[in-house]
Order: structure tokens, then C-alpha cells, then sequence
């Protein structure tokens, strides 16, 4: 039989390996297939191929400058520095979010997994150990589980 | 023959996980700028980082520097000149000036290292036990970095691991606090008294804190995504090694 099981990278995946490993079944009948996502495309530089995650690096930064410069004309308007520092975190942020989101937007089609299988393992084992086994994936979070007919048969 | 000093991505020590990484050089000045030592510490160059912090902090209080921004930014530029102390505000400059040129320049570097260091693909293993501490990689939520250094400046930097770094952080936004008499003001503006809450602000300690937070928050954001990078590469190299080749019979 074979059994095939999709994983998101953690920790558990390598637990449910040992497990397996140290109480059913031997390392060479278990193969692990590490899955690329699609490359990042040329136009999207930053540091992840996310790209609200790089619109929210710009937006943090925009958001610190323009604090400062609230806090500091806040102490002459009536609001007072803390409201106004407040304010140009809001405008600040969404400037500098919306010009990167804006700008990259059309180098990327999101459609995005919320978990992505990221690891794809397959294990050969006999009959009596595919029910054991099926137990430990989905204890260790598997994301999908499938399995095919022993090729001899 | 094999090298035994071979660089790799990251090392594990008791501070926490030390690492290189692609910067945006151009981000890494801007930091800098918001605060010197800023830039540094966002490429793991924590000591002199914190030296440069601690600088900025004690010249930029001897020389007036926030209250001439203050000024500054209100119009009144007279009274930004006269408040300035040039026996500090010179030589402030000079080192407000290298120290953003110094992260730039060395954020572009550094680029290039991970590059070199990426294809050697050498990572060492993800956990480092020592007798007062126990640090490993780990998969992060970026976001819960973000929220920790919302609510308390240097939280962040205890979720990633960088506990030196998070206490220094949380000591300091207690002296900022004390001194810029935020939380105090804060009361006042919650009890509808806008114009004491104004007054008992004292500007000076007050104008480090948006740059502190906002630097706690991003430094805190992009270690983790750079940890979970880290995580990813390090476990597919292991377990590509020890499962990545078995032949199994998958066709009947």
C-alpha cells in the first residue's frame, strides 16, 4: 500500500515521521517531497512573495515618520500631540501601504491557500500498518491524507 | 577540503537566533534615520546598535535636538535656533549622518553575503540548549510579533527570542514614559481635559516614543517572517537529506 499525506512546514510533520519511523516501519520506505510555490515574480521585490505583507513593511514605516511629525505640530493645534500623533499614524500608514499595494498590485494574482500544502510525504507500507499510520498523520495535523492499492495485487 | 568554518545563514546562540538577510538598503537608512541604531539592529548588528541608540539618546537630550524639531515643524524657527545647543548639535549631525550611511552601506553588503552564504546552502540545526537558556527556530506568527510591541514596546522582541534586545526596549519605554508623562495625559484626554493633557506632556521625552514603537513593531514583524524563511530552509534541507531519496515502488 501507499499512503500520501500533504503537510504545512511545523514541527508536527517531523513528529509524525519519528513516530511512524521508530514504531512501524523502516526510513527507506518513507520518501519526502519538498513542493515549490510558484516563483515570486521579477516585479515584486521585497521580502516575501505576500503582497500585503511588504505593503504592511512600507505602511509601518511611512506610519512611524509621519507620527513624529504629528506628535510635534499636535502641541500647537487643539487636539494636542497625542490625538494628532494618532491621526498621522492612520494617513501615514495608508499612504505607504496603498502606494506599494497599488504600484505591485498587477505583478500578482492572489489566490492565496489559506494553509498551503508545503510537504508531500509518501510512505509504503503493508495492510496491518495503514490504519496505525492513517492516525498519526491526522494527529500531526496532515492537511489531506490519500492512499493507493499495493502495486502487486 | 571541506572548510570547517563555513558560513551559514544563521547561528543559534543564547541571545537568540543571529542571522543574515536581504534588506532593502534604502529601509534599513530610513530606520536609521528614524532612530540611529535603528538600521543596525534590523541587521542583527546588536552592539552597535545599542551603542548608537544609547548615543543618540544622551546627545540628542544635551543638544535640544527633539525640541528644535518641535520648532521646526510648527514654523517657528527662531525659536528653534535659539533653543539648539551648538557645543552638541555638530557633532550630533556628523554621527546622525555616518551612522545612516553606515546601515546603508552595510544592508547592501550584507545582501550580497546571503547570496554567497544561500547557495553554500549549509543550515545549521534549529535548536541550541545552553545552561541558562534554551533558543530555537520556530514558526511565527508576524502578526502576533506586531501586536506584542503595540500594547508594550520590546514584547515583540520576546516573541522572536531576543530577550536582551526586549528588556533594553521595555526599560527604556518605562523611562520614556516616566519622563514624557504619556500615560498621565492619556488620562486627562480619556476624562475630556484636552488642555492639561497637552500641558503635563514633556515634549522632548515624548518625541522618541512614535519612533521606538514603530521600530519595536517592524523590527519585531520582520525578524519572525525572516525566522519562519529560516525555519522552512532549515527543515527541507534535513529532511530532504534523510527522506529525499528512497526509492519506493509507487506505479503497480
Amino acid at each position: 500500500m501507499n499512503l500520501f499525506a500533504t503537510f504545512e512546514q511545523s514541527i508536527d510533520i517531523e513528529q509524525a515521521l519519528a513516530e511512524i519511523e521508530s514504531s512501524l516501519i523502516s526510513r527507506d520506505q518513507i520518501l519526502v517531497v519538498y513542493m515549490d510555490n510558484e516563483p515570486s515574480p521579477e516585479k515584486l521585490t521585497g521580502r516575501t512573495r505576500e503582497i500585503h505583507s511588504n505593503a504592511f513593511e512600507v505602511g509601518m514605516a511611512c506610519a512611524t515618520g509621519s507620527a513624529v511629525i504629528g506628535a510635534c505640530i499636535g502641541f500647537v493645534l487643539v487636539w494636542g500631540p497625542i490625538i494628532w500623533g494618532l491621526i498621522c499614524v492612520l494617513i501615514g500608514f495608508t499612504i505607504g501601504y496603498s502606494v506599494y499595494y497599488f504600484l505591485k498590485k498587477d505583478s500578482v494574482h492572489t489566490r492565496r491557500l489559506k494553509k498551503e500544502p508545503e510537504v508531500l510525504v509518501i510512505i509504503q507500507c503493508t495492510e496491518i500498518h495503514v490504519h496505525p499510520i492513517r492516525e498519526i498523520l491526522w494527529k500531526y495535523r496532515a492537511l489531506t491524507v490519500g492512499q493507493t492499492e499495493d502495486p502487486s495485487s | 577540503m571541506i572548510n570547517q568554518n563555513q558560513p551559514s545563514l544563521y547561528k543559534i546562540s543564547i541571545f537568540g537566533i543571529t542571522h543574515l538577510q536581504q534588506h532593502n538598503p534604502i529601509m534599513v537608512a530610513w530606520w536609521s534615520a528614524v532612530f540611529p541604531g535603528f538600521g543596525h539592529y534590523l541587521l542583527n548588528q546588536y552592539l552597535r546598535a545599542t551603542l548608537l541608540t544609547l548615543s543618540e539618546v544622551t546627545i540628542n537630550t544635551l543638544a535640544h535636538i527633539n525640541e528644535a524639531m518641535i520648532y521646526s515643524f510648527c514654523g517657528k524657527f527662531e525659536m528653534a535656533t535659539s533653543v539648539i545647543e551648538p557645543r552638541w548639535a555638530f557633532g550630533y549631525l556628523v554621527i546622525y549622518m555616518i551612522s545612516i550611511w553606515d546601515s546603508y552601506r552595510s544592508a547592501v553588503y550584507q545582501k550580497k553575503l546571503y547570496h554567497l552564504t544561500k547557495l553554500q546552502n549549509i543550515t545549521p540545526p534549529r535548536i541550541g540548549i545552553f545552561s541558562s537558556e534554551i533558543q530555537y527556530l520556530e514558526r511565527k506568527k508576524p502578526i502576533v510579533g506586531v501586536l506584542y510591541s503595540f500594547f508594550f514596546p520590546g514584547l515583540g522582541q520576546i516573541y522572536i527570542h531576543r530577550f536582551g534586545l526586549a528588556f533594553y526596549a521595555i526599560f527604556w519605554w518605562w523611562v520614556y514614559l516616566t519622563l514624557s508623562g504619556l500615560h498621565e495625559s492619556l488620562l486627562s484626554l480619556v476624562l475630556g481635559d484636552l488642555h492639561k493633557s497637552t500641558t503635563i506632556l514633556n515634549p522632548h521625552w515624548l518625541l522618541f516614543m512614535p519612533s521606538v514603537m514603530g521600530g519595536s513593531i517592524y523590527h519585531a514583524y520582520i525578524t519572525a517572517v525572516e525566522h519562519n524563511k529560516l525555519y522552512r530552509l532549515s527543515q527541507r534541507n534535513e529532511l530532504t537529506k534523510r527522506y529525499g531519496s528512497n526509492k519506493l515502488r509507487i506505479l503497480p
